[in-house]
């Protein structure tokens, strides 16, 4: 069963917004005379049905003949594998050709017109609607619902029978949480702000619907929660998504890409989670959360850069066990972003602020060694992201092969031959590992280009190079915004309250103060 | 915007060409150990550095082998300190870097002949060299040639020999660990005069220079930190053995670790005292117009080897023992102020005492600062603490139990 | 103002940062030897006085800057003058902060690079900062406050434990009775660091809540005076007053002497770090104030687009300033104190506050 309870009024702006294609032209042009077409017979409709959706095989046509006295023609439209085929026959076609029905007998008892009798008595699917608009009919039809035309009656009926083949609601991949939920978000619009709404059964709980993209029409739902979001921030959100004009409309990570504040930066100013819990937490902080159909990872915004370093772990945990791993996480970033820096700064220009007997040591590793401290980083570090990437898009089977030779190449060959040295492996090693602790993947993909950045800073100018180059950094970090809320708090501006949850995780007794 | 970007990536791309300047890879170094300084007879001069042979050095790495001795010592001669630095890139393959010298031995000769005035400056200003280094000087042998003895177990003498005198201040209490720092405050001080220990070669220095010293149990020469030369101005004018020494550095309050060894049933050194704390409190104040020097020491010990009878359980036996501890202490102490007032040399930084705690007086003072010295009054007290006796507490030569 | 807002906490950070941005590496006051730290006691009683002219002046145009209210004080053509002297001075004096960057850099740590690319590097990453507003180099203050804290209790702990620290350096207090106390504070404790507080000035109008300026401004200069006191103190107690009135840079001699154990060594590059750091934020108001002072006299209608231009302008003047490090040095002992920090620190805004004060008095005696 999906669950509809949710829909609300859906705002059409971008249904009538359309102006191009071939497509569009005949919606436009059929929309004055629909009316009387419907009016004339039943055979027009299904006409320009069939004209509108230019004969695709997955449309499913089935002509029926409604068990009334008299009986009465009609026509259901739904689309194969987009309806819940059980739904369709038990809730639509079966009610309609086996329940027999006095019509005028039911007109004398309740006084009523032929198509509210249809809608309140014969139809058994959970909602129906009644609809003249052909744009809207289509876009039911191509949503999952079955239209329903009958003879003598000039609105189409649409039984919600959404369904079909959906991914069943799994535990999550990316974020995973050993002690937290073990749902994730699906595809499904719906399915998502159901798992939502269960975790808040508060009536503040708002949802409201979008359909966007010109061709492709996809739901999207924005959450917020009524009195705790600010009014500003959710009229904003409005007007970004408003003004959101693509014409296919796929992923979450699109509308990421329209609505964020600023471009130029390699910072994510959208938050995304696959958790419906940390969506549901974001929510009562006073977050909006942004559902696309078809993408099984939510938007979450405004966000802070602290915000990346928090896993719904965290709130699953003891509060101080938590809030020493979170301090970890960015102890983590910071040697993944400046490790191989700093080892590059301290080799090539401040040997002497490295231990005697380490600098002994590692002078007789590189004895031999062809490059220079930069170039070998930069061969290895390079390595290390081919070895990653294939890693990842390989199919799992091949992706052990691929860590093997990595590990044997890298790890062994180079060393052996004496193109790297021990050390930079170990560097390169370490970087890697402190890498894979940050939560959030977008962020840690941001750290893998700063830490190039950095190692070409810290081979020009040493540890210099790298200062400023963080200046810089937090400089930029401080110039983003994400939905008006300055990137860097707590910490820049220090919002002491906003601490509780920032670095550190405080008592939920506290928390909740 | 965009014509604005232009002109940063402008300026940036010198930035990415700066890289030849200051960058030097590890392995266009040679790792500067220690320096020794000595003169030639021409008066130049002699400057050696020993360099780390870094892939002898490091065990465990591979391809190091053992085919080579872990330190060279390459020599040059110049006139000043940094001509000779420089010099010595006729002979060296790389370029010399010094942040990692840790210790400068200056021969004996010249330090009594010339001085140290020549030598110090190029050590403090130099951006490379750190002034943590220690500075020790060669007794009865050259610079240089205490730098080209190969020591086991430690493999660069250097690294060797700064240890050993940490540990010897540490727990032997005969040594003081001096950096160029504490040379330069001693140096400028009116009121303190210099000490420097001494190394000495024990053995036969020719074939100590040999790998194949230290191949052996007993190798062919050791280096031993032995005495403290005894500074008058910048030149110097004695030594200090082990007990006077250590007599020194009662005063001056840096003992952290000594033996003593006190008398028992009429038996000489029949009981060794180790002491683990030790603290010193020079006062000063000015009697009828001459300065009167008080210094408390204080210190607390256990009890480490008793040859004798004594009843240590009782308390008033440890009492004595203490008593006996305070005499051999105040004896060790005043025999070596005794020598330094004899010598005009206030090693014990008495002169600085009175400028801090009478500054007026110290500034009338100050010229005639080593004739004063000579003929000032010290008063020595100790007070001792036996706490404890170690895991037994008669020895079995007491009898008293039987 | 666009709606740029600075709290109370980023100007307390920002004044902290500024003032002890080059004071603490220079300990400043070493002429009174061991009673350095109370000489800058003394600068800072100073400075506060300074502090409230400047405030005093500041209440009479809350929404302007120095440059602003100049004309309203001085007329149209004389106070627009003044301005362009001011402007001029902030950014002489960031030149300046900036070529003694350099030279520290060049000789502790980069003997072989020229100064143009460390000072280029540096005001390249200035010029961004002040691009993206004086709002992003406050919240990038506070960041960096908190690190620099971090760092000094750090390093000052180490200090501590590896028992470098002599207090009987200290002695003997007042030694030389007060005189050299007094002549180390005054002129040039006081101006240098506390009375180049007078660039703010130009940022009190972005503040969010005005009536913390006074409070806020005054526990930032003794925040800092105290630090820039205590540092100082340390450094003598750690190297001896001989050392630190020799060397040109006594905190980073004072960190390398550093030793724990035998892995905490060599500690140089936390006094480095918090070096570049500290001068970052001086040049970097210096720079705002003389940007945005220059934006008002030529009624530019956005300041950014003055930051290339000026940068350049601080970047090649801060090269060409001086032959070598003495002359840079004696013409900021000798010449800078008297010639350009006394007039515009202390007589220009004094004579400025007596005008506005003469005037106000005139006016309402006419209205009554």
């Amino acid at each position: 069963m999906k669950t509809t309870q949710f829909k609300r009024a859906i705002p059409l702006k971008s249904l009538i917004k359309r102006k191009k294609g071939a497509d569009v032209d005949t919606f436009s042009e059929s929309k004055d005379e629909s009316g009387a077409q419907q009016k004339s017979s039943i055979e027009a409709h299904v006409e320009k049905m069939n004209n509108t959706m230019g004969g695709t095989s997955d449309l499913i046509e089935r002509e029926i003949i409604i068990n009334t006295k008299p009986l009465i023609k009609g026509v259901a439209f739904f689309i194969n594998g987009l309806v819940d085929n059980e739904q369709v026959s038990d809730f639509m076609l079966k009610s309609l050709l086996n329940d027999s029905f006095d019509l005028e007998e039911a007109k004398e008892f309740s006084n009523t017109t032929l198509e509210h009798l249809i809608e309140k008595q014969l139809l058994t699917v959970s909602e129906v609607k009644m609809e003249t608009d052909w744009d809207k009919i289509i876009h039911h039809l191509l949503s999952g619902n079955t239209i329903l035309f009958v003879d003598g009656i000039n609105q189409a009926f649409i039984g919600s029978t959404e369904g079909g083949e959906w991914r069943s609601v799994e535990e999550p991949k990316a974020e995973v949480a050993i002690r937290g939920a073990k749902d994730a978000f699906i595809e499904s619009v719906f399915t998502n702000m159901a798992l939502i709404r269960r975790r808040i059964k508060s009536p503040k709980m708002q949802f409201e619907m979008f359909q966007l993209g010109n061709s492709s029409q996809t739901d999207v739902a924005i959450i917020y929660m009524n009195g705790i979001t600010n009014a500003k921030l959710v009229q904003e959100v409005r007007r970004r998504i408003n003004k959101i004009d693509v014409e296919h409309l796929l992923n979450s990570a699109t509308i990421e890409e329209f609505i964020q504040d600023k471009t130029l930066t390699i910072f994510p100013t959208v938050y995304n989670t696959e958790r419906p819990d940390t969506a549901a937490n974001s929510l009562t902080e006073g977050k909006i959360v942004i559902i696309v159909d078809g993408s099984p990872f939510v938007l979450i915004v405004p966000v802070t850069f602290s915000q990346f370093f928090k896993s719904a772990e965290d709130y699953y945990q003891r509060y101080d066990i938590s809030t020493l791993i979170r301090i970890l996480r960015y102890i983590s970033f910071t040697i993944a972003v400046l490790g191989p820096s700093l080892y590059i700064a301290l080799i090539t220009f401040h040997q002497d602020l490295i231990p005697t007997r380490l600098v002994i040591s590692l002078a007789a590793q590189r004895e031999g060694i062809p490059f220079p401290a930069f170039i070998e980083a930069l061969i290895m570090e390079t390595t290390f992201e081919i070895l990653r990437e294939a890693g990842v898009r390989m199919p799992r089977a091949i992706g052990q092969a691929v860590s093997i030779v990595g590990a044997l190449v890298i790890g062994q060959a180079a060393v052996q031959a004496g193109i790297v040295s021990a050390a930079m492996v170990i560097v390169v090693a370490g970087t890697a590992i402190a890498s894979f602790t940050t939560p959030a993947y977008n962020l840690a993909i941001a750290g893998r280009i700063l830490r190039f950045a950095m190692m070409i800073l810290a081979a020009t100018m040493g540890l210099y190079g790298i200062t400023i180059g963080l200046i810089a950094l937090v400089a930029h970090l401080a110039s983003l915004r994400s939905f008006g809320a300055p990137y860097l708090a707590p910490f820049a501006p220090f919002i002491p309250e906003n601490h509780k949850d920032g670095l550190f995780r405080l008592p939920k007794k506290i928390f909740n103060k | 915007m965009s014509k604005r970007m232009d002109l940063h990536i402008l300026l940036i791309i010198p930035l990415l060409l700066t890289s030849c300047w200051n960058a030097k890879e590890l392995t266009d170094l040679t790792i500067v150990s220690a320096v020794g300084i000595d003169e030639t007879e021409e008066g130049e001069l002699l400057v050696s550095l020993q360099v780390a042979n870094s892939s002898e050095v490091a065990i465990g790495q591979e391809g190091a082998g053992r085919d080579a001795t872990t330190t060279l010592v390459y020599t040059s001669t110049g006139n000043t300190l940094a001509e000779a630095m420089r010099n010595v890139l006729e002979t060296l393959p790389r370029q010399v870097y010094f942040p990692h010298m840790t210790l400068i031995i200056i021969n004996e000769k010249f330090a009594e002949t010339k001085g140290l005035d020549r030598v110090i400056d190029w050590f403090e200003r130099d951006s490379q060299a750190r002034t943590n280094a220690n500075v020790m000087i060669a007794r009865e042998a050259d610079a240089r040639e205490v730098l080209m003895v190969q020591t086991p177990i430690q493999r660069i003498s250097a690294t060797k020999l700064t240890d050993q005198i940490e540990v010897i201040e540490k727990r032997l209490g005969e040594n003081m660990v001096m950096d160029v720092d504490d040379v330069v405050r001693d140096l400028s001080s009116g009121g303190k005069e210099l000490l420097l220990s001494g190394v000495k070669i024990q053995g036969d220095n020719k074939s100590a220079i040999k790998k194949e010293t230290i191949q052996q149990s007993v190798p062919d020469a050791l280096l031993e930190i032995n005495g403290m030369g005894i500074f008058k101005d910048e030149k110097l004018i004695g030594w200090l053995e082990d007990e006077e020494v250590k007599g020194a550095l009662w005063v001056l309050g840096q003992i952290e670790g000594a033996i003593n060894n006190v008398e028992c049933d009429g038996k000489k050194d029949a009981i060794a005292i180790e002491t683990k704390k030790a603290n010193s409190d020079i006062r000063s104040k000015i009697n009828n117009g001459n300065p009167v020097i008080d210094v408390s020491i204080g210190q607390e010990g256990i009890l480490d080897e008793i040859n004798c009878s004594k009843d240590i359980t009782k308390h008033k036996e440890i009492q004595e023992l203490e008593k006996l501890l305070e005499e051999n202490i105040k004896k060790i102490v005043e025999k070596v102020i005794t020598k330094a007032q004899e010598s005009e040399t206030d090693i014990f930084g008495f002169g600085e005492v009175l400028h801090r705690q009478n500054p007026k007086y110290w500034k009338e003072n100050e010229k005639k600062w080593p004739e004063m010295f000579a003929k000032l009054e010290v008063n020595v007290h100790v007070s001792s603490y036996i706490r404890r006796s170690g895991m037994r507490n008669n020895s079995y030569q007491n009898k008293t139990n039987e | 103002m666009e709606n740029i807002k600075i709290t109370p906490f980023q100007l307390f950070v920002l004044i902290v940062l500024f003032q002890l941005g080059s004071a603490i590496v220079v300990a400043p006051g070493v002429e009174a030897k061991q009673d350095a730290w109370m000489s800058i006691m003394l600068g800072l009683i100073g400075g506060l006085f300074v502090f409230i002219i400047y405030y005093h002046l500041y209440k009479q145009f809350p929404e302007l800057s120095l440059i602003e209210y100049l004309p309203k004080i001085l007329g149209k053509h004389l106070g627009w003058f003044v301005g362009f002297l001011y402007s001029l001075y902030f950014l002489y004096i960031a030149t300046r902060v900036l070529r003694d960057f350099g030279d520290l850099l060049v000789t502790a740590i980069f003997p072989q690079t020229p100064l143009f690319i460390i000072n280029l590097l540096m005001t390249l990453s200035i010029a961004y900062v002040i691009y993206l507003g004086i709002e992003v180099l406050a919240r990038t203050g506070e960041f960096y406050f908190l690190l620099l804290m971090f760092i000094g209790v750090i390093v000052n702990t180490l200090f501590f434990i590896s028992g470098e620290v002599e207090t009987d350096n200290l002695l003997p207090i007042l030694g030389e009775g007060w005189t050299p106390v007094i002549k180390g504070a005054v002129p040039t404790l006081l101006t240098f660091p506390f009375g180049e507080i007078i660039v703010f000035t130009m940022v009190f109008p972005y503040l969010h809540n005005q009536k913390y300026t006074l409070k806020v401004g005054l526990i930032g200069l003794v925040f800092s005076g105290v630090l820039i006191a205590f540092a100082t103190m340390m450094n003598i107690a750690v190297l001896g007053i001989d050392i630190v009135e020799r060397s040109s840079y006594p905190l980073l001699s004072a960190i390398s002497k550093i030793r724990v154990g035998d892995f905490l060594e060599r500690l140089d590059a936390l006094a480095v770090i918090s070096l570049i750091v500290g001068m970052f934020f001086k040049i970097a108001i210096f720079f705002f104030a003389g940007v945005y002072g220059a934006t008002t006299l030529f009624k530019v209608n956005q300041y950014q687009k003055l930051i290339m231009p000026m940068s350049i302008i601080v970047l090649v003047s801060s090269i060409s300033i001086a032959e070598n490090f003495s002359e840079h040095i004696e013409i900021g002992l000798k010449i800078v104190p008297n010639y350009l920090h006394l007039p515009f620190q202390f007589y220009i805004p004094t004579a400025l506050l007596m005008i506005t004060l003469i005037k106000k008095k005139f006016t309402i005696k006419s209205h009554s």
